[in-house]
C-alpha cells in the first residue's frame, strides 16, 4: 500500500512557547468502539487538549445490520422478532411500536384488553429501561451501589416478562391486530405485586443520589442544553424533557388508549446531565402509577381483533376445519397485504419518540420500512453537550443521554 | 335460508362512463363501469380479462373448452335475473356486468364453502400449496371459517395415474380440466369423469393409464392438487421456487419456459405461454430435461492429458488448458498442414455459440471443415414434438457453420479414422457416445480438443477437455423450426469451473488471433445481428420473453 | 394547547458539613447496611436454577404422537416463516400412512432466536418450543441439531386430535379402477 511506504510525519522540532506552551499539542483518541462507558459499540473520536474536550465526532455503524432492508423482504409479521434488536432494553415497547404501525396502516383498532396489555408492557420497558440506565449510568461516575440495586428490580420485572412473553430480553410479543398470547394466570397480581413495592426502592434511589453531594458535582451544570437546541437537534424523550420541553407523545398524540391514564409529564430546568436524571427518575414513578390505573381497568374480553385474514386461527381450528387450515397457511406464505399507502406512527418509547414509517405498495412486504430511533438522534447532541467540558466529564454526558447501540445502528 | 335483501341497483346505464363505439365485428360493454370493447363471440370472462379485472375461475381455462361447471366466475348482468357465469356467457352489445356486487361475493363465498366441505386437510403434504387456487380464492374470497362439522366423504388417494402423474381424488374439485385436455389436446382420452354427485370421480379406463407424452400438462392446470408431477413431487415448496423464463433445448420446437430455481438447482421446469410457439403447453420429455443436468457426472474444471501421450488427463487451470489446445492445433497444422484439423460443432448450442464457433475455429484457426450432426429421433407429432432433436438447426444454419448434415460429419469421421485428420475440435457434441466412430478411430488423432458440460466419453477420451456451462447456466438464442429466436436464460451459476461456450471459443480464438472483445452474449449476439441479415435489427433486449421471427432469404 | 409538564425539584449544595461529603456517604451507608438483613436476592447458579414459565421459550424440539409417529409431515411452513432461516428441510415419501415426511429436518441453533414462530405456524403441532436453554458445542457442526437429536428433545406428545388416523387405518394408498 503507498500510505504504508509513505514517510512519517515530521516530528516537532521546537518546543513551543508562548500560549501554546500552555496548550501543546491536540491529541486525537478512539474513545470505543469497545469501552465500558460507551453501552455498546459507540465509538467517540476526541480531540483533546490535555483534558478538555475540544471535538467529538460521534462513529456509528459497529452494529448495523440491515434491518430496514431486511424488511422489504419479508411479510409484516416476520419483522416483530427484528423490533426486539432495536432497543434491546425496551423491547416490548418496540413491539408495540412496530405492530401499531402496520395497524395504523391497515385501519386495525385492536379489542381493549389488547391496549390495556400493551399499555402495561410499554410501562414495565420503560421502567426497566430506566433502570438499567441508572444502574450503569451511575457505575459510569463511579456509584456501584445503585447498580445492584437497580438490577435487583430489573430482575423482578424481566421475571414478569418472562411469564409473561416466555422470554426475558428477546419477547416478540406482539402480534398485527393483538397479542401473541393473553396474561397467564397470576401475571397481574406478580404486576400488582411490583407496583406496590416499587416506589420504595425509587425512594432509596432517591436517597443515594440525588442530593447526594459527589452525584450532584458530576452531574450538576454538565452536559447542558438549552431547549431551542435540542428541538433543533431533534432530540425527544428524557433528553428534551430536561431542558424543560413537555413534549412526550403519550399525551400529545395518545395511541393504545393512553388519554384515559393519569399521569404527569416531569420536566427539567437546566438541561443538563441532573435534570435528565431527575426526569426519568420521576418517570419510573408516573410510569409506576400508569401500571397501577392499568391494572385496575384491564377489561376482560378478547387479545386479537375478529378477522380470520390477518390472525392466525386456533390450534384445533387448524388441525381439524379446511378453511382454517387454508387462512394459516396463506397467512404465513402471504402474510396479509395493507392498501397502498404510507404512514407515520410514533410511541414514546423509554430514549423517546421512536416512529416507524411504513411504504405500503399493496404487497405482502413493506415497500420501505424506516425506522426513527430515539438514540441516533440523541447522539448528535455529544458534541454541543461535551465540547469544552472535561473528559472524565464526558462520560456523564453520554450516560445521561442513554442511547442504546441496537436502535442507533438498526 | 332467506335471500339477503339486495339495494335495488340504480337503472342502467348510470351517469359513469359511456359505451364506446364499436366496429361491425366487435361488441361494447360495461364491466364494473369500465367501457370494454372485444371481438364478437369474447365471453365476459375473457372480456373482463381484456379489461383487467379477475373474475375468479377453477374449470375456465383458455387453452381448452368450456365447461362451465365450477361456478366461481358466476357474475351479475343487468335485466338478467340471476347470476350467470362469465366464462360461458358472450359478450353483447351494451351489457352491463357487475364483478363486484354483494351478491357476486355473497355467492363466490358459498361456492368456496361448497367446494371445501369434502376437500382433505391436506395443505401441509400437498405439493400445490403456495400455488393453489382453492387457497388464493378462499384467502381471497372465503368467509375463512368453516361451518362445517360432519365428516368428509373420503376417496382413494395418492395412486398412479399415470407413469409419473399421481392422483388424489380427495383433493379433486371434478373442473374436468384434466379431462378436457386430454380430449382436446393431446387427443389420446385416458381419462373420464365416473359415478355422479359427491361420488364423482376422474380416472382412467381399464389398461389405459395415463402414459401420453404430454401428461405432465394435467398437473400443470389441475387447478388444486389432485394431479401431482411424480418427479417433482415433494421436492420444493413452490414458495421458495424463482421461475426464470426461457427455452426449451429438447428439439426443434423451442417451447417457452419458467425454470423454477432454488438453491442453485432446476427443480421442475413447466410451460410458459408463447401462443407462437407452445401455446400453453410442453411435453413431458421437455419437463424432465433438466434431469440430466444432476445425473449425469460433470465435468468440474478443465482437464488436459500430461505432455507425453498416453498419459492419464489431469487437471489443469483454464490458461494452461487453453494455451495446450492451441498448441496441439498449431503444432499439427504445422506437421500435417490445415487440411489435417477439422472440428464438430452441437447445434444443441446457441446461436452465440456458433457465432463464435464459426469466427474462433473457422477464421482464426483456420480449420477448414467443420460438421454439424443432425439429431433425428422418430417424427414430428401433432401438437409440439418435433423429429428434429437439435433446437438450434436453423440458427447453426444461419449465423454458424451451417445447417446439419450427416454427410459431412460422416466424412470427417471416415477422415478421422483414416488418419487424414489429426486433430479435431468438438464442441458439446459426443461422437464416441452416440456410435459415430470407435474409440480405436478416435485414438488415432494427434490432438482431440472436447468442449462439453459433462464427461462423456469423447470428453474422456480427449487430450484436452473444457468444460462448459449445461442448459440453464448461460444466456443465448435459439432459433426454432419456424425461425422464431428465443432467448435461454441463464437460471443457475455455473457449476464449478465451467464457463459459457462462447466464452471459452473466444479465450480459444484469441490464441489464434482472433480480435473481437465480445464481452458478453448479447454483445455476441449484436454481432451476429451486424453481420447476419437475418438477424437484423435484433438484440437480446428486443427478443423479450416471447421472441422474434429472424428474416430468411 | 401545549402541554403542561411538572418541573422536577433540584436539590441544592448545602452547608459546610455537606461539603465534607460525610453526610452522603453515611446515608449511602446507612441504606446498604439495610440491606444485610433483607432477603437475599441472589441464587447460586447452577446449583440452583429459576422456576421457567409453562410457556417458556426455550430451544424448538420435534414430538412424537402416542404411536411414536414423527407428527411433522415436512410442510415448509417454519422453514419458510423462520426470521434466521435457522431451520432446513428436505421432505420424502412415505409409503404407508401420511404421504410425506421430513428426511432431513436441521434446526441451527447458533441461528435459532427462540422467537417462537415455527411453533405458532405449524399446522401439525409438531414442533413446540422446550424449557431447554442451555446449549453447548465446541464447534458450528455440533450445533445443528439434526432430526433424531430434535425428536430425542421433543419425545412423545399425546394430541387429542388425531387428524390422520383414517390414513394410518388405512395403512397405505388407495386403488381405483
Amino acid at each position: 500500500m503507498d500510505s504504508a511506504s509513505a514517510p512519517p510525519p515530521p516530528m516537532p522540532s521546537e518546543v513551543p512557547r508562548g500560549e501554546d506552551a500552555l496548550h501543546g499539542e491536540r491529541m486525537v483518541i478512539n474513545m470505543g468502539p469497545s469501552h465500558p462507558s460507551t453501552h455498546g459499540v459507540l465509538r467517540l473520536v476526541l480531540t483533546l487538549d490535555g483534558e478538555v474536550v475540544k471535538a467529538v465526532q460521534p462513529h456509528v455503524g459497529y452494529l448495523h445490520r440491515g434491518m430496514e432492508k431486511i424488511a422489504e423482504n419479508m411479510t409484516y409479521h416476520q419483522f416483530i422478532p427484528y423490533t426486539d434488536r432495536l432497543d434491546y432494553l425496551a423491547p416490548l415497547s418496540n413491539n408495540v411500536a412496530y405492530v401499531l404501525a402496520v395497524e395504523k396502516l391497515m385501519g386495525i383498532t385492536v379489542p381493549p384488553r389488547a391496549q390495556v396489555i400493551r399499555v402495561i408492557c410499554c410501562e414495565i420497558a420503560r421502567i426497566s429501561a430506566h433502570l438499567l440506565w441508572l444502574g450503569t449510568g451511575a457505575l459510569d461516575l463511579g456509584a456501584a451501589t445503585v447498580f445492584f440495586h437497580t438490577f435487583r428490580e430489573r430482575e423482578t420485572l424481566y421475571n414478569i416478562i418472562e411469564s409473561l412473553t416466555g422470554t426475558r430480553l428477546t419477547t416478540t410479543y406482539t402480534r398485527v391486530g393483538g397479542l401473541m398470547n393473553d396474561l397467564p394466570a397470576g401475571w397481574t397480581g406478580q404486576v400488582r405485586s411490583f407496583v406496590e413495592a416499587f416506589p420504595k426502592a425509587l425512594d432509596e434511589l432517591d436517597a443515594l443520589l440525588t442530593g447526594n453531594r459527589i452525584w450532584m458535582k458530576r452531574t450538576q451544570g454538565i452536559g447542558r442544553i438549552g431547549a431551542a437546541q435540542a428541538i433543533g437537534l431533534g432530540l425527544t424523550g428524557p433528553n428534551l424533557r430536561g431542558c424543560g420541553v413537555a413534549y412526550d407523545v403519550r399525551k400529545t398524540e395518545p395511541y393504545s388508549g393512553y388519554e384515559a391514564y393519569e399521569f404527569e409529564v416531569p420536566i427539567g430546568s437546566e438541561g443538563d446531565a441532573y435534570d435528565r436524571y431527575l426526569v426519568r427518575l420521576a418517570e419510573m414513578r408516573q410510569s409506576s402509577r400508569i401500571l397501577d390505573q392499568a391494572l385496575r381497568m384491564l377489561p376482560e374480553g378478547p387479545i386479537n381483533i375478529d378477522d380470520p385474514k390477518v390472525i392466525l386461527p386456533k390450534k384445533d381450528r387448524v388441525l381439524t376445519k379446511m378453511e382454517e387450515l387454508i387462512e394459516q397457511f396463506m397467512i404465513v406464505t402471504e402474510g396479509f397485504k395493507p392498501p397502498a399507502g404510507e404512514i407515520y406512527h410514533a410511541i414514546e418509547a423509554p430514549k423517546g419518540e421512536l416512529g416507524f414509517y411504513l411504504r405500503s405498495e399493496g404487497g405482502k412486504s413493506p415497500y420501505r420500512l424506516k425506522i426513527r430511533s430515539p438514540s441516533f438522534i440523541s447522539l448528535q447532541a455529544i458534541e454541543t453537550m461535551a465540547v469544552g467540558g472535561l473528559l472524565s466529564d464526558l462520560i456523564a454526558v453520554v450516560a445521561s443521554l442513554d442511547p442504546v447501540m441496537g436502535e442507533v445502528d438498526r | 335460508m332467506a335471500e339477503p335483501k339486495e339495494p335495488q341497483q340504480p337503472p342502467s346505464p348510470p351517469p359513469g362512463p359511456a359505451l364506446p363505439a364499436a366496429g361491425p365485428d366487435d361488441v361494447s360493454l360495461l364491466i364494473d363501469d369500465r367501457p370494454v370493447v372485444v371481438r364478437k363471440g369474447t365471453t365476459v370472462l375473457q372480456a373482463a380479462e381484456q379489461a383487467g379485472l379477475l373474475v375468479p375461475h377453477y374449470c375456465y381455462h383458455a387453452g381448452l373448452s368450456i365447461a362451465g361447471n365450477c361456478r366461481m366466475c358466476l357474475v351479475e348482468i343487468e335485466k338478467a335475473p340471476k347470476l350467470q357465469i362469465g366464462c360461458a356467457t358472450a359478450a353483447a352489445q351494451g351489457m352491463v356486468v357487475r364483478t363486484q356486487t354483494a351478491r357476486v361475493k355473497s355467492t363466490r363465498e358459498a361456492i368456496m364453502e361448497f367446494l371445501l366441505i369434502n376437500h382433505p386437510l391436506d395443505c401441509p403434504i400437498c405439493d400445490q400449496a403456495g400455488e393453489c387456487r382453492l387457497q388464493q380464492y378462499e384467502a381471497a374470497y372465503g368467509a375463512g371459517r368453516s361451518r362445517f362439522n360432519e365428516e368428509k366423504v373420503h376417496f382413494p388417494k395418492r395412486y398412479d395415474i399415470g407413469r409419473n402423474v399421481v392422483f388424489d381424488a380427495e383433493r379433486c374439485i371434478k373442473c374436468t380440466r384434466c379431462v378436457r385436455f386430454c380430449d382436446e389436446v393431446s387427443k389420446t382420452h385416458e381419462l373420464a369423469l365416473f359415478d355422479r354427485g359427491d361420488h364423482a370421480i376422474i380416472g382412467t379406463f381399464p389398461g389405459r393409464p395415463l402414459d401420453n407424452p404430454y401428461s405432465g400438462n394435467t398437473v400443470d392446470i389441475c387447478p388444486v392438487g389432485a394431479l401431482t408431477w411424480k418427479p417433482f413431487r415433494f421436492r420444493a415448496r413452490v414458495w421458495f421456487l424463482r421461475d426464470v423464463p426461457s427455452a426449451c433445448a429438447g428439439c426443434a420446437r423451442g417451447c417457452s419456459v419458467n425454470l423454477a430455481t432454488y438453491n442453485n438447482r432446476i427443480h421442475r421446469i413447466t410451460p410458459r405461454q408463447n401462443m407462437q410457439v407452445n401455446r400453453f403447453w410442453i411435453c413431458d420429455a421437455g419437463r424432465e430435461s433438466h434431469a440430466p443436468l444432476s445425473e449425469r457426472p460433470r465435468l468440474a474444471g478443465p482437464r488436459a492429458l500430461a505432455a507425453c501421450k498416453g498419459g492419464p488427463q489431469q487437471e489443469a487451470a483454464w490458461e494452461e488448458a487453453l494455451d495446450r489446445a492451441a498448441e496441439l492445433l498449431r503444432e499439427t497444422a504445422k506437421a500435417h498442414g490445415s487440411g489435417a484439423l477439422a472440428g464438430i460443432v452441437s447445434a444443441r448450442l446457441s446461436v452465440e455459440d456458433l457465432h463464435l464457433a464459426r469466427k474462433a475455429l473457422s477464421e482464426a484457426a483456420g480449420i477448414p471443415r467443420l460438421g454439424v450432426p443432425p439429431h433425428v429421433e422418430g417424427e414430428d407429432d401433432h401438437l409440439l414434438i418435433r423429429r428434429d432433436r437439435t433446437p438450434n438447426a436453423k440458427g447453426a444454419a444461419l449465423a454458424g457453420p451451417g445447417a446439419p448434415h450427416a454427410g459431412r460429419v460422416k466424412e470427417i469421421l471416415e477422415d478421422v479414422a483414416a488418419g487424414r485428420v489429426r486433430a479435431l475440435v468438438v464442441v458439446g457434441e459426443d461422437p464416441l457416445g452416440d456410435g459415430l466412430i470407435d474409440a480405436a478411430a478416435l485414438g488415432r488423432l494427434d490432438a482431440l480438443i472436447v468442449i462439453d458440460w459433462w464427461k462423456s466419453p469423447t470428453a474422456e477420451a480427449a487430450h484436452v477437455a473444457l468444460p462448459s456451462c449445461g442448459y440453464g447456466e448461460c444466456e443465448g438464442v435459439l432459433v426454432n423450426f419456424e425461425g422464431r429466436a428465443q432467448r435461454m436464460r441463464a437460471a443457475l451459476r455455473p457449476w464449478a469451473e465451467a464457463e459459457p461456450t462462447w466464452r471459452i471459443l473466444r479465450e480459444l480464438g484469441r490464441r489464434f488471433g482472433l480480435a473481437g472483445e465480445y464481452p458478453t452474449a448479447s454483445a455476441v449476439f449484436d454481432e451476429v445481428a451486424a453481420t447476419v441479415p437475418a438477424f437484423a435489427g435484433l438484440s437480446h433486449r428486443a427478443l423479450g420473453g416471447l421472441g422474434a421471427v429472424v428474416k430468411e432469404a | 394547547m401545549p402541554l403542561k409538564g411538572t418541573p422536577v425539584k433540584r436539590a441544592a449544595h448545602a452547608g459546610l458539613l455537606a461539603a465534607t461529603y460525610l453526610p452522603s456517604i453515611l446515608k449511602g451507608m446507612w441504606i446498604t447496611l439495610r440491606h444485610i438483613f433483607r432477603r437475599k436476592v441472589t441464587m447460586q447458579y447452577p446449583e440452583e436454577t429459576w422456576k421457567l414459565p409453562d410457556n417458556y421459550r426455550g430451544l424448538p424440539a420435534l414430538v412424537r404422537d402416542d404411536q411414536a409417529r414423527v407428527k411433522c409431515v415436512a410442510c415448509f411452513l417454519c422453514e419458510y416463516v423462520c426470521p434466521p432461516k435457522a431451520i432446513h428441510i428436505e421432505a420424502q415419501e412415505i409409503p404407508t400412512g401420511v404421504e410425506k415426511g421430513p428426511k432431513v429436518f436441521d434446526i441451527n441453533m447458533l441461528r435459532c432466536i427462540m422467537c417462537g414462530y415455527c411453533e405458532e405456524v405449524c399446522p401439525e403441532q409438531a414442533i413446540f418450543l422446550t424449557k431447554e436453554y442451555t446449549t453447548v458445542g465446541v464447534n458450528r457442526e455440533e450445533m445443528i441439531y439434526h432430526k433424531d437429536r430434535l425428536l430425542e428433545m421433543g419425545g412423545i406428545r399425546p394430541d387429542p386430535i388425531k387428524k390422520w388416523a383414517h390414513l394410518t387405518a388405512e395403512a397405505g394408498s388407495g386403488t381405483h379402477r
